[in-house]
């Protein structure tokens, strides 16, 4: 018995469902704890501020350039698409620090 | 809904060319020392990258953004746990290793033993009918 088989439709499907269902949920998290804790938002807010501010600073230095790209992608990142972006950046850090494979082996051994 | 949706993709769109823009001014300043030179170059680079071959190296960046933050890995991980699953025989790599070990004959136990000693006094019990 796998610990996935409480969803309906997941039980006797294949792996790769189920490993896609899991990284799902998993990036979802963030999005879901914002949601319930609002105060979160800020201190989401900040770090990704910091993470694209690093990023632009790096190509254009202390300039007015930085600041006006910075604020261009602040806003779209930040305040048009606040959920979207915050799943996506768990899902970036969690691939380039090797996350994933701890979910996907993991899945696979306990998942089925 | 559909405008909604376009309007996303748009904007996705924007903001992936504002990141190759950095890229390429990350990219032209790590390799091209020359301040006067760099800029010409980036804005060359950028002009013709974005205006005129966008759809190409728009793709080619996306994939080259995926596979430097490691979702080959990630592939290779899912289609190795995931490598026996259609077939009959077991799914998991540890059940696949003992699969693929030559299966080397087992040694008797102690029910095969009774078995034979069974078997030779049979045996032993018809030759001594014979005498």
């Amino acid at each position: 018995m796998g610990f996935l088989d409480f969803i309906p439709f997941l039980r006797g499907a294949s792996l790769i469902w189920k490993i896609i269902v899991v990284i799902l949920l998993v990036v979802l998290i963030i999005p879901i704890l914002t949601y319930a804790f609002p105060i979160l938002k800020y201190i989401l807010m900040i770090i990704i501020g910091f993470v694209i501010f690093g990023m632009v600073a790096e190509a254009f230095g202390n300039t007015v350039v930085t600041f006006i790209i910075v604020g261009i992608l602040l806003y779209f990142l930040l305040f048009k698409y606040f959920y979207i972006s915050t799943a996506l950046f768990l899902l970036y850090f969690f691939l380039i620090y090797g996350f994933m494979s701890v979910i996907i082996w993991g899945t696979a051994r306990f998942g089925k | 809904m559909n405008s909604i949706i376009l309007g996303f993709f748009e904007d996705m769109g924007f903001i992936l060319k504002l990141a190759f823009i950095i890229f390429v001014v990350v990219f032209v300043k790590q390799r091209i020392t020359k301040n006067w030179l760099a800029i010409t170059a980036i804005v060359i680079a950028c002009v013709v990258l974005i205006f005129f071959y966008w759809p190409i190296f728009g793709s080619m960046y996306v994939l080259y953004v995926l596979i430097s933050i490691g979702i080959g890995g990630v592939l290779v991980d899912t289609f190795f746990v995931t490598m026996g699953e259609g077939q009959q025989q077991g799914g998991s790599p540890e059940q696949m290793i003992e699969q693929g070990r030559p299966q080397h004959r087992q040694a008797p136990g102690i029910e095969d033993i009774r078995e034979m000693h069974d078997d030779m006094d049979m045996i032993n019990q018809a030759g001594r009918r014979r005498q």
